[in-house]
């Protein structure tokens, strides 16, 4: 539950504005999926219940609209199904099996291995050119060396998403023209009346419940550690409000409605001018409204709490801040080229460590393709690079002492090579050596028109050899120190940094300054498109230690922001949250009773949770583990799990629908969770990083993505209900 | 020409459970029509399809076959719940407001403006007779004063057609002649209202038209006065004169002469509803009247 290290654990990006047409075009092949089913499925109620059909009756052309739009979404299936067969038969030929891609294998990334869930590929496009693979990997695909792997034409994704469009356009026009009768004043008075209720009944005194735990100091129910305090407060204080409000939430909204039906209150309100629609609309807006305020309002509270509780100095230097962090991509390099970092083999790690040695050409290499362009005028003339490391000891070292770390960092306008294989030295050089020793002439240069240079007998003589010692003295310079001025003019011409010999020790976060005009250096002239801005390099020279890290673990620091704003921002996951399952409450019990409903919001709320666990497993069928069919084949033919696949054709239709069946079943169990995680904000809180607006707003667009055809499934429901039955 | 504001073609409601069964055919084959500007009256026991009726009218319910047609319109359709007025069995509302709040609420559901949703409130207030009440939450309402909200509910939109089902249930003698009289002023200011009710003085007193519902089936259908006037049957009312045997014979000779049959003579009675009004009228009349065991009341 806790984390051991003061270091945000990244198990995914969150998503930024980039990713928006990914997720739409996701978006339009899974929840049009679900759709084209629930229109399929209304077409067959309308002709098996000719009473019902007067009821939920559409009119002509729109029903003709809706039927154009399920012979259309049935082609673009049908196609797509076509496709997946002929690649089937022919692997490589058609494109790659969107339904059977693989995880990205990148274990030093950003875990990816939770993704969005609304993605029938699993993917966005950010991830997908890396990581289209067809699965099961195709025996008879034989690709000369050097070959790029099929990069498929996206025609499946395509029919995937022209049909998802056509039936989310197809079950969407009914409620669009019912939206044209939607007056706000009723739904409005709907919404008063649920928060009257609320009020009335004195069940906001419940509320109250929240605000228990605050009477007490958070230290008096877990003994932290002083550096500790104040992120597991924040952490402690999140999970609380959060599992209350929710609670909350769930049982106000989910007995709403089935309460109306219940005691008949339902009879006078239906027999008036009101869309049906609008009650479920009115009493969500109505709990949304109430809740809305609630976030804030223990945020604020919690807040005076936490800085009332009087966290140690060692945790406020930790937690107390909202670092604006830009991040990079993780490579490991060294001369040989399929170095990909090493595997010390440790559970759960999902580091990868260079060596440490003077010699070493192994490198974490850090690689950012944009820097902000204001970077070029932080204050005080210095950006941090802050990272924390996890240090693995070959041998024991001397206690109390950390191992010493190289870093580089250079723009595009450096660009450095590897050692080649023959040569003794680990250093890495410039690409250009001319351009190498014209920094070492400049770094003696400017440094000799520093006063305290100019008599000091070590920079006279031979150029080279003061050249080689200012570039060493330059090495170890702080922004405090008059060379600071020198480092960066000569970052601005050159684009070149280093640091040496910073002591960095087992998961404590560290710092080194980068001088700003490097970032100027970065963000001017013509930059190659596929070139990293800025790139990183972290070499470790103390020998028989590794240095272990992942992507999230190094970082630019643009600016710091205050705690405050950032735990209150933080608080709008979790208004997300209460959002998202008083809708899910509303829209399921137009149809349901409040007890099945608060089940099933509980169960998907729940399941959300271990979505990434059934993600995994659901990949790991038909790669060692055997899925449901296979294992149903296995019992009725009462074999023992472990005995040999023979390879009949049974196992064999058992592993392919295992493969096909199971693991899209599990995928589209994945597609109806909602995405919990996307709106968790608390550990970038409590480890101190700002939460971007960016992030928020995409939160905001997840939420309304995933509600909207949970509405649309409640507009028809309550449509068709026989509320007096 | 008579304008059918409510029919009903072999309107037929079969109550299932969750898996299609059969649990019960409440309504079976119904055809009925009503006109603008009558009070029609469903009459039947309890259980015989009255508020089934009702509610596949008001769209509640949906047919198992048949069309249930009001304004002409499918029962379906929201729009004509705009000139719809419903009162409940039981008048369900919100008991944690108020009657004001009940009354701003549905008028908001109208899409009232703000102004003329508190002077329909007002003036439906009074017509109740909540005045002194208005302030008051619904919960610490009586059943009467529940009927007598639900009612002004039901009118908040003047409504051309008003649908009430057993408006009298849970009302003293007192309520009911008011409730009476009052579904009589609506018919004089032209609404059209179908009621239904087990209590056959009700339905007799204000009714137009009537329907007999008996089991789901139609039984009767037709006005009132037709359907209880008895053709072969005279009443004969006298004042000053005491009853004699002699006056029975002579009468029961003419009668008989005549080709009828005297069945019986006395002195008439008054129905417990008549007294018990009477009572109360001379009570508000004379405060202070009270019941003495000896003498004559005064
Ligand atoms: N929701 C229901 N489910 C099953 N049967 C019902 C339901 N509502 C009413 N009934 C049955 O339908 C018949 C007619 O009921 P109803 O119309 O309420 O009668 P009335 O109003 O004339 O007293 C009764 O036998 C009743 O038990
Ligand atoms: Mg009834």
């Amino acid at each position: 539950m806790t984390t051991p290290f003061a270091a945000l654990i990244l198990e995914r990006d969150p998503y930024v504005l980039a990713d928006l047409p990914g997720l739409f075009q996701a978006y339009l092949q899974d929840a049009g999926g679900f759709l084209f089913v629930g229109l399929l499925f209304f077409f067959l109620v309308m002709l098996l219940r000719p009473a019902q059909q007067q009821q939920t009756a559409v009119g002509k052309s729109l029903s003709l609209f809706m039927l154009g739009c399920v012979a259309v979404a049935m082609l673009c299936y049908a196609g797509y199904g076509a496709l997946v067969m002929a690649e089937w038969a022919k692997p490589g030929q058609f494109g790659a099996d969107l339904m059977n891609i693989k995880p990205p294998q990148d274990p030093t990334g950003y875990v990816k291995t939770v993704t969005p869930r609304f993605s029938l590929l699993g993917y966005t496009d950010r991830d997908l050119p890396e990581y289209v693979r067809p699965f099961p990997p195709p025996a008879n695909l034989k690709l000369e060396p050097g070959q790029p792997y099929p990069q498929p034409y996206p025609w499946q994704a395509l029919l995937l998403s022209v049909g998802g469009l056509a039936s989310l356009l197809g079950a969407a026009a009914p409620f669009a023209a019912g939206m044209r009768k939607l007056r706000w004043r009723r739904v409005w008075a709907i919404a008063v009346l649920s928060m009257k209720e609320v009020y009335r009944n004195r069940v906001f005194l419940a509320f109250l419940i929240v605000l228990v735990p605050f009477l007490f100091p958070i230290t008096m129910f877990l003994p932290f550690k002083a550096e500790d305090e104040l992120r597991m407060g924040v952490k402690w204080v999140s999970v609380i409000t959060s599992v209350l409000l929710l609670l909350a939430g769930v049982l106000l909204a989910a007995f709403a409605l089935p309460n109306d039906v219940k005691s008949q209150n339902i009879y006078t309100i239906v027999t008036k001018p009101v869309e049906r629609f609008e009650i479920v609309l009115g009493r969500f807006l109505g709990y949304v409204a109430l809740f809305s305020l609630a976030p804030l309002l223990v945020g604020v509270l919690s807040l005076i709490f936490l800085v009332a509780s009087k966290p140690s100095e060692a945790s406020r230097k930790q937690t107390e801040t909202a670092r604006v962090a830009v991040r990079g991509k993780l490579q490991f390099l060294s001369r040989k080229s399929d170095f990909v970092g090493v595997d010390v083999g440790r559970e759960f790690n999902y580091r990868r460590y260079i060596g440490g040695d003077p010699n070493s050409s192994q490198r974490a290499v850090y690689q950012f393709p944009t820097v902000p362009s204001g970077m070029g005028s932080a204050p005080g003339q210095a950006v941090p690079v802050e990272f924390t490391f996890d240090i693995y000891r070959l041998t024991k070292g001397e206690e109390n002492k950390g191992v010493d770390v190289n870093v580089r960092v250079t723009s595009w306008q450096c660009p450095q090579r590897p050692p080649g294989l023959e040569e003794r030295s680990g250093e890495w050089d410039w690409s250009d050596p001319a351009a190498r020793a014209n920094y070492a002439a400049d770094a003696a240069a400017e440094l000799l028109k520093l006063p305290q240079y100019k008599n000091d007998p070590v920079f006279q003589g031979d150029p080279a050899a003061v050249a080689g010692r200012a570039v060493n003295r330059l090495r170890n310079v702080t922004p405090k120190d008059p060379e600071w001025a020198v480092v960066n003019t000569l970052a601005r011409k050159y684009g070149f940094y280093e640091f040496a010999g910073k002591e960095v020790f087992d998961f404590q976060p560290e710092r080194v300054f980068v001088p700003a005009a490097l970032f100027e250096n970065a963000t001017g002239g013509k930059k190659p498109a596929n070139a990293p801005a800025v790139q990183v390099f972290v070499h470790c020279t103390t020998s028989s230690q590794m240095l272990g890290m992942a992507e999230g673990d190094l970082y630019l620091i643009e600016r710091e922001q205050s705690f405050a704003q950032n735990y209150l921002k933080a608080t709008f996951g979790l208004w997300c949250w209460l959002v998202l399952v008083i809708g899910l409450c509303v829209t399921l019990s137009t149809y349901l009773d409040a007890v099945v409903t608060l089940l099933c919001v509980v169960f998907l709320f729940g399941c959300a949770f271990f979505a990434g666990y059934i993600q995994e497993q659901a990949q790991n069928i038909g790669q060692g583990q055997s899925g449901p069919f296979a294992s149903l084949n296995q019992l009725l033919q009462a074999k023992s799990p472990t005995a040999q696949a023979e390879n009949t054709a049974v196992e064999k239709a058992a592993d392919t629908l295992d493969v096909v069946g199971a693991k899209w079943g599990f995928r589209r169990l994945l597609n109806v969770f909602p995405d919990v995680e996307a709106f968790y904000w608390t550990h970038y809180v409590s480890e101190g990083f700002n939460v971007s607006f960016e992030h928020l707003f995409l939160n905001l667009v997840l939420l309304l993505a995933y509600l909207f055809p949970w509405f649309l499934l409640g507009y028809y429901l309550i449509r068709g209900r026989e509320v007096a039955a | 020409m008579a304008q059918n504001v409510v029919e009903t073609r072999s309107l037929t409601k079969v109550y299932r459970d969750f898996w299609g069964r059969k649990k019960k055919t409440a309504l079976n084959a119904l055809d009925l029509t009503i006109q603008k500007g009558e009070i029609f009256g469903l009459l039947g026991p309890n259980g015989s399809g009255k508020t089934t009726t009702i509610k596949l009218l008001l769209g509640l319910l949906f047919p198992s076959s048949g069309d249930a047609l009001v304004f002409d319109q499918p029962a379906a359709k929201v729009e004509k719940n705009e000139r719809i007025g419903y009162l409940p069995e039981e008048s369900y509302l919100y008991r944690f407001l108020n009657a004001e709040e009940t009354l701003d609420f549905y008028g908001r559901l109208f899409n009232m403006p703000a102004e003329r949703r508190r002077k329909r409130a007002e003036e439906l207030i009074d017509i109740v007779g909540l005045k002194n009440d208005k302030k008051r939450i619904l919960r610490e309402y009586s059943k009467g004063m529940r009927q007598r909200i639900g009612l002004a509910q039901a009118l908040i939109n003047d409504p051309d057609l008003v649908i009430l089902d057993e408006p009298t249930s849970g009302l003293d003698p007192l309520g009911t002649r008011w409730m009476k009289d009052l579904i009589l002023d609506l018919k004089k200011n032209g609404k059209t209202i179908l009621m239904c009710s087990h209590r056959l003085d009700d339905v007799q007193d204000v009714c137009d038209r009537i329907a007999i519902l008996y089991n789901g089936d139609l039984q009767e259908q037709g006005t009132v006065s037709r359907l209880v006037e008895d053709q072969k049957r005279v009443n004969l009312q006298a004042s000053g004169l005491q009853m004699t045997d002699a006056l029975e014979q002579e009468l029961k000779a003419v009668i008989e002469k005549h080709g009828g049959k005297l069945e019986s003579v006395g002195h008439p009675t008054t129905t417990l509803e008549d007294l018990f009004l009477r009572i109360i009228e001379e009570s508000k009349a004379r405060p202070g009247r009270r019941y003495l065991p000896s003498g004559n009341g005064n």
